[in-house]
């Protein structure tokens, strides 16, 4: 998604650096997200201590500033070779700022995903890291090529720079979660479930506020955080207990994590936990109870795993594929659910109810302007 | 970037039963009607009036942008979270599909 698109930004009452991770996981998961609104977290949220030299300050105001500017540039660009053209021309520029790993992640997403050249993407990443100095702004970008590496299911360079960042200083449950996420791309089970027990360490009220020395976090938000991370991990090490059969722990993982997750659109767990156990389901063979996780997934959030495994579960349960189509086009209608009725004003000041529109195909778009 | 690439949906198909109603949820006036102005949106632009938040909450959305394509009969048929260069290509399909089911109930 490009840079300043999205919008999760406002007050959800988990820490900072949680919702960097968060965020990580929603996009690895979804795919279909690039990485970059991640980095701008990472930054902006997450991001390095204070420093007082005021020549630093001075650089990152003036790299702010023109990085402004790129972003503006770039909203109106069609082209993503442009796009990249002017983010590495800003990197040029400004080589070590607190936007460094914001633009090179923006420059990951375009070369990587827009213009379809992951290697290109990584290997400039690899090479803009190797130049930068500062150990805070490299710890930035080291985070991302942990993410990168992860996501290209390259675990021996992932775990090479892990090691490396952890013998500089203690990892943070973000970098766990981007080894776990590294770890499920390239199905590597036992490094998925050492990753996790570590990260679960990371768990608890004080790991929480460790991390976030320059807030004073409340009782609420440190247990959000604390289920948040918890139910997180139990995703990830159900799947991996699942794929290395054992099926049955998996599923007890799922029905806990569901307790400990947020939920959003049609109610559904954070983190695809309905995917996830629909999964495992179809794998025991258990298919109407993977249906019932899968449905609304795959048909109306459009999960193409979900999809995927509706129909494996369809077919484990008819035998054939003969009359899926027919069956999910009537499950699909069975399951949407109406939107609630509102009324608001336009630039005019005149009142529109939602209900006015029945019987009208209608696309309803939240959004903000960038 | 959604917005403008709705605005030829919008026109080929506003006859053919579709409507759009884009809803800006920050309450950033300024910059919304700018934007609108830029791009010459003319479906149903309307602005929410409560907190960002409450917004959220109340649509069941945890990003923006989110958009849901309801039926004829007020279903929410898809929910698209985020918005790509060429969602709108699979969009058109989806809003096809549903323009040609009759309202009725089958």
């Amino acid at each position: 998604m490009p840079p300043g698109h999205d919008h999760a930004a406002d007050g959800t009452v988990v820490p900072t650096v949680l919702k960097c991770a968060q965020r990580k996981a929603d996009i690895m998961a979804k795919q279909r997200i690039a990485t970059l609104i991640v980095s701008i977290w990472v930054l902006v949220g997450c991001g390095g201590e204070e420093r007082g030299t005021q020549n630093l300050a001075e650089q990152n105001a003036a790299a702010d500033e023109a990085y402004r500017e790129v972003r503006g540039k770039r909203a109106v660009m069609d082209s993503p070779e442009e796009k990249v053209v002017i983010t590495k021309a800003f990197l040029d520029e400004f080589p070590e700022s607190e936007k460094t790993a914001g633009a090179i992640d923006a420059v990951y997403y375009y070369q990587g995903t827009e213009m379809d050249d992951k290697a290109g993407a990584l290997a400039y990443a690899e090479a803009t890291r190797a130049r930068i100095k500062d150990p805070s702004i490299a710890r930035q970008v080291d985070r991302l090529l942990i993410g990168y590496y992860g996501e290209a299911g390259m675990v021996g360079k992932m775990i090479e720079l892990v090691d490396r960042v952890a013998a500089a200083g203690a990892l943070d449950f973000n970098d766990y979660w981007n080894v776990i996420a590294g770890g499920t791309v390239a199905r590597d089970w036992p490094l998925v479930r050492d990753y996790c027990a570590r990260a679960r360490k990371l768990t608890d009220a004080a790991a929480i506020r460790a991390e976030n020395p320059s807030r004073e976090l409340s009782e609420e938000e440190v247990a959000d955080a604390v289920n948040l991370r918890r139910g997180m991990l139990l995703v990830k090490d159900g799947w991996a207990r699942a794929n290395q059969g054992q099926i049955d722990p998996a599923l007890a993982d799922f029905a806990k994590a569901d307790g400990l997750l947020p939920r959003y659109y049609f109610d559904l767990p954070e983190y695809e936990l309905n995917v996830y156990w629909g999964k495992v389901l179809v794998m025991k063979g258990e298919y109407a109870a993977a249906i019932e996780r899968l449905a609304t997934q795959a048909l109306i959030m459009r999960n193409e795993e979900a999809l995927a495994n509706l129909k494996a579960a369809y077919i484990g349960r008819h035998g054939g594929e003969s009359g899926y189509e027919k069956y999910a086009q009537e499950l699909h209608r069975g399951i949407a659910r109406p939107l609630d009725d509102f009324e608001m004003p336009d630039y005019e000041g005149n009142r529109h109810r939602f209900s006015d529109l029945r019987g009208e195909v209608t696309l309803v778009t939240l959004w903000f302007p960038t | 970037v959604e917005l403008p690439r709705l605005e030829p949906l919008w026109k080929k198909y506003r006859d053919k039963g579709l409507s759009i109603v884009a809803v800006e949820a920050t309450r950033d006036r300024e910059r919304a009607v700018q934007f609108i102005d830029k791009y010459g949106l003319s479906y149903h632009l309307l602005e929410a009036e409560e907190e960002k938040l409450v917004v959220k909450k109340k649509f069941g959305i945890k990003w923006f942008p989110t958009s849901y394509l309801i039926d004829r009969e007020g279903r929410i048929m898809i929910c698209h979270v985020g918005f790509h260069a060429g969602d709108e290509v699979e969009l058109e399909k989806d809003i096809l599909k549903l323009i040609g089911e009759t309202s009725g109930r089958t």
